[in-house]
């Protein structure tokens, strides 16, 4: 039987390779797949708990987090769509219209 | 179980980090869908099977098409042409592991890590489904609600950003 310790360490992997996913690219569509691996390591941990304790709350929370994270892609994108006819261009490092 | 936590752990690590090392976006965006299904398979061996349908239907289903969609609709193939420093690109790298390392220290040093080394007897394959139920519509009805008014919210800005005045 896999034991805990195990799917926090893949979780925190995966929560790792997120971050440097959002700090190295610069396309903002990868930044935004990026988020949503973060998301889903969280959600292995919240599952993890949930089985490992005997307590369903931990699934629920889980079901929450999909509907925030359905939210937050759709609006990402429209973000990204509206920029883009913008500027023509989803490199983060032209974004700076607020640095003046 | 054990044989299919490494090999669905090792699958989602490598998609993982083939999404953030590829520089084309749209195999980013194929390489996620098979990061979403092997997590999808890792909440199987947690036997949470409405969770794993959850995470098929909405991950790999909804939000994997309308990136892809919005990859083909945008059509940005090239990366630009600007390169950042070298040196801001490691100190990145090194900032995020430090963050990781924090996260796995916390993890490892926890009591109530130590205190679960194996499954509970309670909330196994069977019967999944209407346990959830059961604490979904007793304690967390009225979040369940509120998520109704998120997604609406949602859909009208997503829709009010993406009209044709900026």
């Amino acid at each position: 039987m896999v034991p805990l310790i195990d799917y926090l360490i893949l979780s925190a992997v995966l929560f790792t390779i997120g971050i440097i996913g959002i700090l190295i690219r610069r396309n903002i569509i990868t930044i935004l797949m990026s988020i949503e691996i973060m998301l889903n390591s969280v959600n292995l941990v919240f599952v993890a708990f949930s089985r490992f304790q005997g307590n369903m709350d931990g699934q629920i929370v889980v079901f929450f987090i999909f509907a925030v994270a359905a939210a937050e892609a759709a609006v990402g994108l429209a973000l990204v769509v509206a920029w883009f006819k913008l500027k023509e261009s989803i490199q983060v490092d032209d974004m700076k219209l607020l640095k003046g | 179980m054990v044989i299919a936590f490494y090999i669905l752990g090792f699958l989602a690590i490598f998609s993982a980090i083939m999404v953030v090392s590829s520089e084309r976006p749209i195999v980013s965006g194929l390489y996620l869908l098979l990061c979403f299904v092997a997590v999808a398979g890792l909440y199987i061996t947690l036997s949470a099977p409405f969770v794993a349908a959850m995470q098929l239907i909405v991950y790999s289903g909804a939000i994997i098409v309308l990136i892809l969609f919005v990859i083909m609709l945008l059509n940005q193939h090239r990366e630009s042409d600007k390169k950042r420093p070298k040196w801001v690109t490691a100190l990145s790298i090194v900032a995020a592991v430090l963050i990781g390392w924090g996260v796995y220290f916390t993890f490892i040093t926890s009591k109530i890590v130590l205190s679960h080394g194996k499954m509970s007897p309670i909330g196994g394959m069977n019967g999944n489904v209407e346990q959830l139920a059961n604490v979904l519509f007793s304690r967390y009805f009225i979040p369940f609600e509120v998520i109704s008014v998120l997604l609406i919210a949602a859909i009208i800005s997503a829709v009010f950003i993406s009209k044709k005045r900026v």
